[in-house]
């Protein structure tokens, strides 16, 4: 996508519109170095849907887990390094 | 508002598809479209209900025929658009072509919220009817428990009303509530047995 340039005919419209906006919005100084690698990081590897399965496929085969999860959900959560606002 | 993004309990769009493996992203475009939304929330303090808003203004057939993550970069760049970060035709001329973007906002500013609610009006148990009403601007009262009767099943926090902070800097907090419909309540053909459960803010909701 940087390289528009050389791949500019193969891309989608949806994909130019990014490259556009990724454009205008990087000579505004708005993007960090790495902020889109980071943030795709972020969501490929530590949030999303896996992780609440992992919490409850716990607490089907855990018994007191599951009771801790009912009663306090956040503190349960953290017990599997997961946290939230 | 109410329009094409408010789909609860529309039927008749086929199935969703799903793959049990689908990944995050299946194009780089998504993940940058993705990034570059962070980026313009960030840049002009965008609330989640100003967010939230800025996709549902997009053009209906539009929203109906575009990718997850087509939205959220449609909203992007309407938001700096409107606040005056790059303009539309910047965006078009690198873009080499059409560049949609969502609709204007509807609902005039709110400039003063009046006080906010700290005790709820509603305990558990406490029959309540959603108000049947139809706003020019953003809400979180989906469409299909408008006018309905449920049952107050949990007390929640105090949270900022989306209705409100989607319009201006002005901000209310209330209460809100998980509030439980029968689904034979919500449908004519629902399952009697079967609830749903929605959260809904205070100002939603009026004494049953």
């Amino acid at each position: 996508m940087s390289e528009q340039g050389h791949h500019a005919a193969e891309a989608s419209p949806v994909e130019q519109r990014v490259a556009a906006l990724e454009a205008l919005l990087t000579e505004r100084g708005l993007v960090p170095d790495g902020f889109i690698e980071e943030v795709t990081r972020r969501y490929e590897s530590q949030v999303g849907p896996m992780n609440g399965a992992k919490v409850v496929a716990r607490a089907w085969v855990d018994p007191a887990y599951r009771q801790r999860l009912l009663a306090d959900g956040t503190t349960a959560i953290a017990e599997l390094g997961f946290g939230g606002p | 508002m109410d329009g094409i993004h408010d789909l609860g309990g529309m039927q008749g769009f086929g199935p969703v598809g799903h793959s049990p493996a689908e990944p995050v992203f299946r194009r780089r475009w998504q993940a940058v479209a993705r990034a570059l939304m962070e980026v313009v929330a960030g840049a002009v303090n965008a609330s989640g209900g100003e967010f939230r808003h800025s996709i549902e203004r997009m053009e209906p057939g539009h929203y109906l025929t575009s990718d997850y993550y087509e939205h959220w970069l449609t909203a992007a760049a309407t938001l700096t658009v409107e606040h005056g970060l790059v303009t539309r035709a910047d965006l078009e001329s690198r873009a080499g072509g059409p560049f949609p973007l969502s609709g204007p906002v509807l609902a005039p500013p709110v400039l003063d919220a009046g006080p906010g609610l700290d005790e709820p009006r509603f305990g558990v148990g406490d029959r309540v009817r959603v108000r049947e009403w139809h706003p020019a601007g953003h809400t979180r009262c989906p469409g299909y428990v408008r006018g309905k009767a449920g049952t107050v099943a949990r007390v929640d926090g105090t949270h900022s009303l989306p209705d409100v902070e989607a319009h201006g800097t002005a901000r209310r907090y209330e209460p809100t509530y998980s509030v439980r419909f029968g689904a034979d309540e919500l449908w004519r053909d629902g399952q009697r047995g079967v609830s749903v459960h929605v959260d809904l803010w205070d100002s939603y909701l009026e004494p049953l």
